[in-house]
Formats: structure tokens, C-alpha cells, sequence
């Protein structure tokens, strides 16, 4: 996890060592990846131990895919936003399902591609 | 002879009828102790669920804000430090734009890859069929060693 961070954020060329970069990673957000860590241990057992009336599983937006108002939130609304692409999820979503029906009670909040604001350094 | 044939079509109609009567009772006493085990109680509520989908988003939210500090008061260095097979995973994954964004350190951009690399990571690990004890496992190699980076981190603040 620390390491997929990591090379995330050296994309960024902020580092100059790599064993800095993770400990950078693990130093700064150490207690709130161990948080989430938790928090889906919980949620996993809810969801497979708790849940028998229907299964209930995490809706994320793989980048690239075409946005779909119906099932996805944008995070900026913006009009026209049926026909963007997703540059990336910044919010999980939850789907039931119950025999063929499927219900999205919680939308992913996605950002669209077109939206990602030009970075100072362009300007 | 018509009503002896007629006798003998009742009474094979009522033996039927009786098979078919004990066919019915036995699968109703079959389907009635079934039924016991087919009545699903959620012990959590739909909306505990989605409130712990709030709680994920919450803290994925704040460790994206935790890691930013990692690299938005730094100035860039030249050079890479991850391996070309790496970068074409991570730039097939998430696009040449969007890793364009990253690479130019547009705050939003990075943001996004690291709420993004973390909800795919939560998906993932949720997604099997293990259930809660294999996840626990997963989860507690790799809780076990952001601990033991923190414990490493600490040594090194003391130090300094």
C-alpha cells in the first residue's frame, strides 16, 4: 500500500530516494492509512457476515470509463457531464444487489477528465 | 363390465390422488423446516452500511490531505524514481492525461491518483470471498508494516 503510495507521489519528482519517499508517505499519513485499514476490516465483515438479505459490495469508477448520471456523482455537476470520461474516483459508492436487481444506494463521487483544473505551471 | 371398468379407474384415481396428497405433505413439512433457515434478518441496517461507506470516504479524504504535504512544499528534482514498467502500469491505469496531470504536480490530479489508488484498494481487499478472516489477514500484513514504518519514523524524529 505504502509502496503503490509512493510511486504514485514520486511521479511528481519530489523525491530524490525512493526509502525517503515511503517513509515520507508512512510518516505523514501513516495514521490515517492504518484508520482505513480498520474501517474496511469493519466494513468487510459487516458486509459478508451482517448482510444476508441481499449481497452489498463497493462501487468504484475504474479512470477512463464514460460517466453515467444514473449510477455516478460529479463531483463538480457540471452541465453536459453524460458524455465525460472519469479521470479518477475520489469517493466510494455501494451497490445491493438481491437476485437480478441491482440498486446503487450510496453513488462513487467521481472527477471528470475535462475538469481537472490547468496546473499553475502551464500558466 | 362399464361400471366394474369405472370402479376400477375411481379407485386408481383415488390411489393417485392419496400419492400425491402424501407427495405434498412431505414436501410442505420439508419446505416448512427450510424456511427457518431461508428468513434472512440483517443484523446492520441499510443505513449503518452507507454510514460506514461515509466513514471510508471521510478517512480516505484525510489521508490524501496527509500525503499532499509529502510533496506540495517541495520543489521538484529531476530524474525518476520508479522503473519504466511501473510508470506504464500506473500511466496505462490511469491515462496519458491524467498522468500528465500528475507528473505537471496539478493538486488535483495528485489528489484524485491517491483517492483513486485508495478506493481501488479498499474495492479490491472487500471484493473477495474470503470474508473477514482472510481480509485480516491481508489487511493485518499490511496494517503490520505501516505500523512498523511509523515505528522506524519515530526513531528517526526522536533522533533528529
Amino acid at each position: 500500500m505504502i509502496e503503490d503510495l509512493t510511486k504514485i507521489l514520486v511521479i511528481t519528482r519530489t523525491f530524490s530516494d525512493f526509502s525517503e519517499a515511503m517513509e515520507a508517505v508512512g510518516y505523514s499519513a501513516g495514521t490515517e492509512l492504518r484508520a482505513i485499514i480498520e474501517a474496511t476490516l469493519r466494513f468487510d465483515d459487516t458486509i459478508k457476515t451482517k448482510i444476508a438479505s441481499s449481497d452489498m459490495s463497493i462501487y468504484v469508477v475504474p479512470p477512463g470509463t464514460t460517466f453515467i448520471g444514473e449510477t455516478m456523482m460529479d463531483e463538480f455537476g457540471k452541465e453536459g457531464g453524460e458524455c465525460g470520461i472519469v479521470a479518477g474516483t475520489m469517493e466510494i459508492g455501494l451497490v445491493q444487489r438481491m437476485g437480478n436487481m441491482e440498486k446503487v444506494l450510496r453513488k462513487p463521487k467521481v472527477i471528470l477528465a475535462r475538469d481537472l483544473p490547468e496546473p499553475e505551471s502551464k500558466e | 363390465m362399464k361400471l366394474n371398468e369405472s370402479r376400477a379407474a375411481l379407485a386408481h384415481a383415488h390411489a393417485r390422488l392419496s400419492e400425491k396428497d402424501r407427495l405434498l405433505s412431505e414436501r410442505t413439512t420439508e419446505l416448512s423446516a427450510a424456511q427457518a433457515f431461508l428468513t434472512r434478518v440483517d443484523a446492520v441496517s441499510e443505513a449503518e452500511v452507507v454510514g460506514m461507506v461515509e466513514n471510508l470516504n471521510t478517512l480516505i479524504s484525510s489521508a490524501s490531505g496527509a500525503l499532499s504535504a509529502t510533496w506540495d512544499q517541495r520543489e521538484p528534482v529531476p530524474g525518476t524514481l520508479v522503473d519504466e514498467p511501473d510508470l506504464q502500469l500506473i500511466r496505462d491505469y490511469f491515462g496519458d492525461s491524467m498522468f500528465e496531470e500528475v507528473a505537471a504536480r496539478n493538486p488535483v490530479a495528485v489528489t484524485l491518483a491517491v483517492d483513486t489508488y485508495l478506493v481501488q484498494f479498499i474495492e479490491r481487499v472487500t471484493s473477495g470471498w474470503g470474508g473477514g478472516a482472510t481480509t485480516g489477514v491481508v489487511l493485518g500484513e499490511i496494517y503490520g508494516m505501516i505500523s512498523a514504518k511509523g515505528k522506524v519514523n519515530e526513531h528517526v524524529c526522536s533522533q533528529g
